[in-house]
């Protein structure tokens, strides 16, 4: 089946033309789908987690002299919060001609903030490695880490790309799709994570 | 027809007791919860996902 017989594609010129462009740029409408995906898969691991953890009861607590960074990681969590703001202005910024001069130092501002949201959480995952909790410590820590573990990993991929995308913006030549692209990416890792925080750590 | 119908009317009666699902048996209600969540929350985000995606591409091409 062809993209104009799904839809992807309209017409541009007048009188049915052959000239079409796409409705997505392509990048766009790829990493949307992989949005998508990446939404199935963590509603399938919070599933996991509600089920474990409904299961065991009241006794579902740390292990032993561990306590999880509530107060720090909220701090960590309004970080990430302020790098998804400033990602959504370089976006306004890099569609306006006039503002294209800020977009380099608004962009490096939410890139940052993401380093620092990655680089943090690790810092805070080896304190509570070093306490004794693990993968192997439990069900608590088995799922702490899978699910956050998981988000993370995530957040290090995404930051890559972002070091990436910086790159290119500085060479100038980023393209508005990739642009969006990234800002979609980015936008699902900030969204997705008020949720985890909230269902682990409370 | 009677016949049929009270066969499957017997069928339906201990239907209620019958734990079809190896993992719902834990009875708890937090686990009843649990699976009720998850149920709606897998269900529901593949749905929203490709519907919501579907939906955006047919107002663009309409716009």
């Amino acid at each position: 089946m062809s993209a104009a017989a799904l839809g992807l594609i309209e017409a541009s010129g007048s009188g049915g033309s052959s000239r079409r462009k796409p409705l997505l740029e392509n990048a766009v409408l790829a990493t949307l789908i992989f949005v998508i995906t990446e939404a199935i898969f963590f509603s399938a691991l919070v599933s996991a987690y509600v089920i474990i953890k409904a299961g065991t009861g009241n006794t579902w607590v740390p292990p032993e002299n561990v306590r999880l960074p509530v107060a720090t990681t909220a701090l960590n969590t309004v970080i990430l919060m302020m790098s998804g703001l400033l990602i959504f202005l370089a976006g306004r910024q890099f569609a306006n001609p006039a503002l294209k001069e800020r977009v380099t130092r608004t962009y490096l501002g939410s890139l940052t903030l993401g380093v620092f949201f990655v680089t943090f959480q690790g810092y805070e995952w080896v304190k509570l490695i070093k306490f004794g909790m693990t993968l192997q410590s439990g069900l608590f820590g088995a799922t702490f880490f899978l699910l956050i573990g998981t988000h993370g990993l995530h957040a290090l991929s995404a930051v890559i790309a972002m070091s990436y995308v910086y790159y290119r913006m500085k060479r100038g030549t980023l393209t508005p799709a990739g642009f969006t692209a990234m800002r979609i990416f980015w936008y699902f890792i900030v969204g997705v994570w008020p949720m985890l925080y909230g269902l682990v750590y409370f | 027809m009677a016949k049929f119908l009270w066969a499957f009317a017997a069928t339906l009666l201990p239907a209620s007791s019958a734990l079809a699902c190896t993992v719902c048996g834990f009875g708890r209600e937090e686990s009843r919860q649990a699976f009720l969540l998850s149920t709606a929350l897998m269900s529901a985000v593949p749905v929203s996902g490709i519907g919501g995606l579907i939906y955006f591409l047919y107002k663009r091409s309409k716009s």
